[in-house]
């Protein structure tokens, strides 16, 4: 874009102003290179407005570029001359970057998803099963959709997730929502509202699905009034400050956990008997067709219509008989 | 060739665009699966949410491309240019990616498991979170192209049971990444941080930590066979039931570590600091422990049988039941 040049120009002639000039760019060409050159010809030769350019490519944001950069300074042998040439870097580069930081929002949150929820093996073993199962990156913009909300374009979201691990959305989705109940409802809520939904569902289906025990452990944890089985930390280095589980989920939190559990083995034991069913109809289907191949060809249909009928008869009784119970306990 | 007519010669039925100068075609979203792309020019490509499923790039040149959530598994990028590639998200389950060039690349959360990437080159790539479970990355111990992760992004990253034998990680990052079970033979970890990495039944044996940093890393059962840990910190590392047997570990700092019944036989530990660590049943037959700093350690019922210990410093260890370098029992 034209507006971007004049900018990276105007920081190059700032940075080229400084007397650590020439270990900026050293700085600058191993980040964008790997190497690290010294020859005083060939850094001559590299023209500072193309080592921006590379490096805005190369480190599309402040996130990923100050590790880097931090990195690459302390692997130095002169890290202390080199640190204040980094935080030049820094100073002079972020304003090329978006004015508004759209990670700024997560990243002020101060959680630690390893040592919050779960032990770090399970949160590996978690991961893998959605990224073994999901497309990573529509599962990061679904749920960082969900942690977002109101009106996020698909490009807005994309741009969101650049810079944050799927581990770190994780935990807060999490975090985020107490009950099981509530992340379904919420997933399927978002899934609706973003672009292309239909590619989401299947995305839904699998993190719902997968988070279903852990939120049941958690539960667990609420009602035995257990700590959640964290890394134990070494007695001598000090945790940060993290969120607990604990803290979270209270009585009106496990309540809600409770129901969805509740809900979980219902819709369990639907998905039994509609796969039985499924099962069931398929077999009739190839008798019907069998035993029908001499008459007009509906008439199957009829047969398969009656057949859905009469299970449906059946349910309805069933459904009278429970609500005439309940009636009969209250 | 554009991106309308390509997908127009694509859905009638022709797979093969081997060659082509593709730089900079716009195919997001686009389903192409088991296409052939070898050898094109797909320079700055926008292939986001692609699909291309087993679909041959092998030797494409692909710098600068946006694969962002491709669909990518068992697609084939042998020997491939894909340096400052954006494949965040993206899914690679068992691609092949031997021999490309991935320096810079961005495979952040990539869904890499059992790919293979023998001969690649990662340096400096950003493999934040990427799942590369059962991956192959080792590399011959003679001649042949040796996987380059050197000073990769690997920070959360998931190598559990993948191969890397070999492998160049120097100065790579390896902060809570997940290597339980990992084969990391004669790998070079030289200056890498694997502060809290699981390592858990790892097999290290002959592998150069030099200088490397394993802050609370976790290496129970790991196999660590003559490994090179010269100037490595592990301080309040988890070593328990490790096989340190015949390690250079001179002047590594073993700080409050668990080296529960761990096998230190012949290893050499001089100038160690072993500082409240605890080694109960831990064998060090015939270790090194010359000017090791072992105060306020818990040696109960070590084996110190032929270790030598000119020099070194147990004020407040524990010994008791320890058989000591002359094989009497300490009390």
């Amino acid at each position: 874009m034209p507006a971007e040049v004049p900018t990276i120009a105007s920081v190059a002639a700032q940075l080229e102003q400084s007397p650590h000039y020439l270990r900026i760019k050293k700085l600058l060409i191993f980040t964008c290179t790997g190497t690290w050159e010294t020859h005083p010809e060939r850094l001559a030769a590299v023209d500072l407005r193309d080592l921006i350019a590379q490096t805005l490519s190369v480190r599309p944001t402040m996130r990923e570029l100050r590790p880097t950069l931090e990195h690459l300074v302390r692997s130095l042998n002169k890290p202390v001359e080199y640190l204040p040439v980094a935080e030049t870097i820094l100073r002079s580069l972020a304003v090329l970057y978006p004015d508004e930081d759209p990670t700024e929002w997560l990243r002020t949150q101060t959680i630690r998803p390893q040592t919050a929820i779960l032990p770090p093996q399970e949160w590996f073993d978690l991961r893998w099963e959605l990224v073994h199962r999901t497309n990573p990156l529509r599962l990061k913009m679904l749920m960082a959709a969900l942690l977002r909300q109101g009106d996020v374009t698909q490009a807005h979201l994309l741009l969101l997730v650049k810079g944050l691990e799927l581990e770190r959305l994780l935990a807060e989705v999490l975090l985020t929502c107490p009950s099981y109940e509530e992340l379904c409802q919420r997933l399927h809520t978002v899934a609706m509202q973003l672009e292309e939904p239909e590619a989401y569902q299947q995305v839904v289906g699998t993190l719902a699905e997968v988070l279903a025990p852990v939120y049941q452990r958690l539960q667990q944890h609420a009602t035995e009034g257990l700590e959640p089985e964290a890394a134990t930390p070494s007695p001598t280095v000090a945790e940060p400050q993290v969120a607990r589980v604990s803290d979270l989920l209270q009585q009106e939190v496990q309540e809600l956990s409770r129901e969805a559990e509740l809900q979980r083995l219902v819709a369990t034991a639907v998905q039994r008997v509609v796969g039985h069913m499924e099962q069931v109809f398929r077999t009739l289907e190839e008798e019907l067709a069998t035993a029908t191949c001499h008459l007009p060809h509906p008439t199957h249909y009829r047969y398969l219509r009656e057949f859905v009928t009469q299970v449906q008869a059946m349910t309805d009784r069933l459904a009278g008989i429970l609500e005439r119970l309940e009636q009969g306990d209250s | 060739m554009d991106a309308a007519e390509l997908l127009q010669s694509y859905s009638e039925g022709q797979h093969d665009f081997s060659g082509e100068n593709l730089r900079g075609i716009c195919l997001n979203r686009a389903d192409l699966i088991n296409v052939n792309l070898s050898r094109c020019d797909l320079h700055g490509a926008e292939l986001v949410f692609a699909y291309l499923s087993r679909a041959n790039l092998q030797g494409a040149k692909l710098n600068h491309a946006n694969l962002s959530g491709a669909y990518l598994a068992q697609a084939n990028f042998a020997t491939a240019d894909l340096n400052t590639a954006q494949l965040h998200g993206s899914v690679l389950y068992r691609a092949n990616l031997s021999r490309a060039n991935a320096i810079f690349a961005n495979f952040l959360d990539a869904s890499l498991a059992e790919a293979d990437l023998r001969g690649a080159n990662l340096a400096s790539a950003n493999l934040r979170g990427a799942c590369l479970r059962q991956a192959n990355l080792s590399s011959p111990r003679q001649g042949g192209d040796r996987v380059t992760l050197r000073r990769a992004d690997l920070q959360g990253a998931d190598l559990q049971g993948a191969d890397l034998q070999g492998a160049d990680l120097c100065w790579a990052d390896l902060r809570r990444a997940n290597l339980r079970g990992a084969k990391l033979t004669h790998s070079h970890l030289t200056n890498a941080n694997l502060s809290q990495a699981i390592l858990d039944e790892a097999n290290l044996s002959d592998a150069d930590l030099s200088a490397a940093i394993l802050h609370r890393a976790h290496l129970n059962q790991a196999q660590m066979v003559r490994a090179v840990l010269m100037d490595t910190d592990l301080t309040d590392a988890h070593l328990n039931q490790a096989n340190l047997t015949a390690a250079k570990a001179s002047k590594a700092i073993f700080l409050r570590c668990r080296l529960r019944e761990a096998q230190c036989t012949r290893a050499d530990l001089s100038l160690a600091n072993l500082r409240q660590a605890q080694l109960p049943q831990a064998v060090l037959q015939e270790a090194y422990l010359t000017k090791a700093d072992l105060r306020d350690a818990d040696l109960t019922a070590a084996n110190l049988l032929k270790a030598d210990i000119s020099g070194a410093n147990y004020t407040g260890a524990n010994l008791s039941g320890a058989t000591m370098p002359d094989g009497r029992v300490g009390s």
